[in-house]
């Protein structure tokens, strides 16, 4: 079952993501307000409950009979889960997430509760803290050809609009974009050749399929911080993890810091293209944590500058 | 031509009944029935129109999570789903399949109220699926049950349609299909237990309906045993006392969650400005108990309104004013219902809150639940409380005395004050009428004196003493005047000082009362007829004695006295 949790999956979200978010709520003073996709179990919100105020989970009512009737089962399980937890101000929304998202309602015409009150298409979100937990990969085109899923996350910048969140990603490393990452990669080495000397660029497009994240890690880093910047945020990403989820699945976790510049062109974020491709990628692995041995090959350890943020507590699981 | 079913094995046929009975002409054979006696169809005749409204399916199952023992219900709206969650005892697998039969309920009905008969399937007619999920304490494992009511419902208009009896399916077969049972993927803490019970698929119209916070807030008020908010600072001593003297008393708070609004908890709201509770056992002249009533009195002497809200209270706490019978958590009738017990001052029952548990198994209420049906326990119980809503009266009165005399020593003071200051001072006194005020004061403060609080009791006192050497001095006065320059020694502007009254002003600028506030302030029940007449009278008093005029401060002065000689007599 995808929802099943994993050793790894819980050491990133209590390691990695946790002290993200009591950051953040420090720095607001505040609990925070999340929106994403928990699944029945809401092991998210169960470990990160004591800094929400409100949350907003969204699960798939299914296509077919038998995945609709599942899917309210799985459905009527993450409610008395989140009732069982008092999950504060707990919202379920019945649609895909990229619906919810691109529409600003869901299946029965319920908005995310933390909306601005305008009409959907329009209608702004204040969202403090975004979990996109997807179970398959970052890009499928739908029937019609376009990339459901980047579409729905270029939306959720302009909704977010002047509104500071942390973006958790995850993604599998499958998706049918083909060859597309590379062609990225090139032109991107294309548009800042500086990274082209950058041993993490050379290395991502010599790899072979079998090691794809080490391809998607500077497509989908690089591509959310385009998307975001050009919606006036700008955005601090933390070094990606790798980890093997449920059944075998090869996992690549993204943490984005958006911050709302208050330009009207777009935002301009400290790190440049080269500094996300140099970022390290981590690997989980049975909950303990690793650099991925071609960064310390290249001399990365904890003590290097993009692993300052971690905590003494994921530091110890090193 | 549907084909008739042959007789399942074991069971008799009609034949064989005949058979039977003709061997044995007149006597008389024991009829059985089997499994397949019993038309699914049952299941809809008993559920359907069991509910004028979806709030009472949905209080039937609060009513099971408190029969459970929980003391939080979430009520959660969300997509076309109703859940109900409880922090009750939870559920053993083994008492989640017995939680499916009909009628078998191991519960007291004297004791709980919850799954009136017909139990889980309280929902038949309001969703169209029902799924449980349960664990109890020591279980890590929870399970769900699951109901399908769609599929009932659509077998059974297909039966409807078909003329054939043998082809009706029977209930067991209608409710083995369509039930089914698992164990969860989430396992729980040792520790936890909860029930969850979800009505999938409800109507549009209805979950609208149930999506309306303010009336499923005060029908939950209405229904269930809702604990006070935590702010009510009598809440501990009146739920103590509950627990004590109403057995399975245990009172819950409710959390409403719809998607898009923020979650709300129900309580009964504190109501501010209450003095100490009344607890009194309601016993028959033989005495049993039939009720317990607990009530309290507003500190200020005068109905609960608005001034009694606290602060982030929703509702109108003139809405509490009063007492209410309550039989297992359920109000019956309203809060007007028992005002007619206060016989001589219906007036004061507004200055109660309360409520009246009713113990006694044979007072019933009626379908409606606005009062009880009529029978010998019925009786028993009003006559039996009627004696205690005399005491609270007479309390009632008893403050509302105490209050009035506490007034008018305070008055009495001021007065006194003010008469001394005219006396030392020229001109300002006309011995008689000041000899006869004293004398009316003497007379009221002796009275007022048996009725003050101890301390303007002690002041009471000590103004007879006053009065008394001032009725001295005036006789003294008369018999032998000081002569007047040596009055003229205390300033205009000193005397105004003495008397509160600003400097430059005297003492006819002192406001006298009109007749509407005397008749107030002495709780004069001002009901429209009265109110009519003063304003009849208070203009035409106004046009003949001339306000600020001597007679017309003599009228003022006579009236309130008469007033408040006839309140004391009625209270007395």
């Amino acid at each position: 079952m995808p929802f099943e949790d994993t050793a790894s999956k819980a050491a990133i979200r209590q390691l990695y993501d946790l002290p993200e978010i009591a950051r953040l709520c420090e720095r607001l003073n505040r609990s925070l307000a999340y929106f994403g996709l928990t699944g029945p179990e809401i092991r998210d919100l169960i470990d990160w409950k004591e800094y929400l105020c409100a949350a907003t989970s969204v699960e798939s009512p299914g296509r077919t009979k038998e995945a609709k009737s599942r899917a309210e089962d799985l459905m009527g399980q993450l409610a008395a889960n989140a009732m069982f937890q008092k999950i504060p101000n707990f919202e379920l929304l019945r649609a895909d997430v990229e619906r919810v998202l691109l529409d600003g309602v869901d299946s029965h015409g319920t908005a995310p509760q933390m909306n601005d009150g305008a009409p959907a298409q329009t209608m702004k979100l204040s969202y403090d803290l975004v979990n996109l937990d997807f179970v398959s990969g970052i890009c499928y085109r739908n029937t019609t050809g376009n990339p459901t899923r980047l579409d729905a996350i270029r939306r959720l910048f302009d909704r977010q609009a002047g509104h500071g969140f942390i973006l958790l990603i995850t993604v599998t490393v499958r998706d049918n974009l083909g060859e597309e990452p590379d062609t990225y990669l090139q032109q991107l080495g294309a548009r800042y050749p500086h990274v082209l000397n950058n041993p993490a660029y050379q290395h991502a497009l010599e790899c072979g399929d079998g090691e794809r994240e080490y391809k998607l890690k500077p497509v989908i880093s690089t591509l959310i911080q385009e998307y975001a910047e050009t919606r006036q945020f700008a955005v601090e990403c933390r070094p990606p993890i790798f980890y093997v989820g449920h059944g075998k699945a090869r996992m690549l976790h993204f943490v984005f810091l958006c911050e709302p510049s208050g330009t009207g062109l777009r935002a301009f974020s400290e790190q440049q293209a080269q500094d996300l491709l140099g970022q390290p990628l981590l690997r989980v692995e049975e909950g303990h944590f690793t650099i991925d041995p071609t960064w310390v090959a290249r001399g990365v350890d904890l003590a290097s500058p993009p692993l300052g943020f971690l905590s003494d507590s994921a530091k110890e699981k090193f | 031509m549907p084909k008739k079913k042959d007789p399942a094995p074991g069971q008799l046929t009609f034949e064989s009944l005949l058979d039977e009975a003709s061997r044995h002409p007149g006597k008389l054979i024991k009829l059985p029935f089997d499994p397949r006696s019993f038309g699914g169809e049952l299941l809809a005749i008993l559920s359907h129109g069991l509910y004028t409204n979806p709030f009472d399916c949905i209080r039937e199952y609060c009513q099971n999570s408190i029969d459970a023992n929980c003391s939080e219900i979430t009520l959660k709206i969300t997509g076309n789903s109703v859940f109900v969650h409880d922090d009750g005892d939870g559920m053993s697998l083994e008492q989640l399949v017995q939680a499916r039969l009909f009628g078998v309920s191991p519960k007291r009905i004297s004791q709980f109220v919850g799954f009136r008969g017909i139990g889980i399937y309280s929902g038949f007619d309001l969703c169209q699926r029902l799924r449980i999920t349960t664990t109890s304490r020591g279980d890590t494992k929870g399970y769900t049950m699951i109901f399908e009511f769609a599929a009932m419902k659509s077998k059974l208009a297909q039966d409807r349609k078909s003329s054939d009896t043998a082809s009706k399916t029977p209930l067991m077969e209608l409710l083995s299909e369509n039930t089914s049972f698992g164990v969860t993927t989430t396992t729980y803490p040792a520790d936890a237990h909860f029930t969850t019970v979800e009505l999938q698929s409800i109507e549009d119209f209805h979950i609208d309906y149930l999506s309306d916070r303010n009336a499923m807030r005060r029908y939950l008020l209405q229904s269930l045993p809702i604990d006070f908010d935590k702010a009510f600072e009598h809440r501990d001593e009146i739920n103590s006392a509950l627990r004590e003297s109403i057995p399975g008393y245990h009172a819950v708070t409710v959390t409403l969650q719809s998607d898009g609004l923020p979650d709300e908890t129900v309580t009964k709201e504190a109501i501010l400005g209450l003095r100490s509770p009344i607890f009194r056992a309601i016993r028959t002249d033989k005495g049993t108990r039939v009720a317990f009533l607990w009530a309290c009195l507003n500190q200020s002497r005068g109905k609960i309104d608005k001034d009694n809200k606290a602060p982030n209270s929703i509702e109108d706490p003139s809405d509490s004013a009063g007492l209410v019978y309550k039989i297992k958590g359920f109000t019956i009738g309203g809060r007007q219902k028992l005002r007619g017990m206060f016989a001589r001052k219906p007036q004061l029952y507004i200055w109660y809150t309360g409520e009246v548990y009713v113990l006694d198994d044979n007072v019933v209420p009626n379908a409606e639940r606005n009062d009880f049906e009529t029978n010998q326990a019925k009786t028993q119980l009003e006559i039996a409380l009627l004696r205690q809503m005399e005491e609270l009266e007479t309390h009632a009165e008893d403050i509302q005395a105490k209050g009035v005399a506490d007034e008018r020593v305070d008055r009495y003071v001021a007065e006194l004050e003010n008469i001394e200051n005219a006396i030392s001072s020229v001109g300002h006194v006309d011995p008689f009428t000041t000899y006869s005020r004293l004398s009316e004061i003497l007379v009221d403060l002796n009275r007022q004196k048996q009725k003050a609080s101890p301390g303007p009791k002690d002041v009471a006192a000590k103004l007879v003493a006053r009065v008394k050497r001032l009725q001295t001095e005036l006789r003294k006065e008369s018999e032998n005047p000081t002569p007047a320059d040596k009055k003229r020694t205390t300033s205009t502007k000193q005397r105004g000082a003495a008397k509160g009254v600003k400097p430059g002003s005297t003492e006819k600028d002192i406001p006298l009362k009109t007749i509407a506030q005397i008749l107030t302030e002495s709780n004069w029940d001002m009901d429209s007829p009265c109110r009519g007449l003063v304003d009849i009278i208070e203009p035409s008093v106004r046009e003949v004695l001339t306000p600020g005029s001597s007679i017309y401060r003599q009228f003022v002065n006579d009236f309130e006295a008469r007033i408040l000689a006839q309140t004391e007599g009625d209270s007395e």
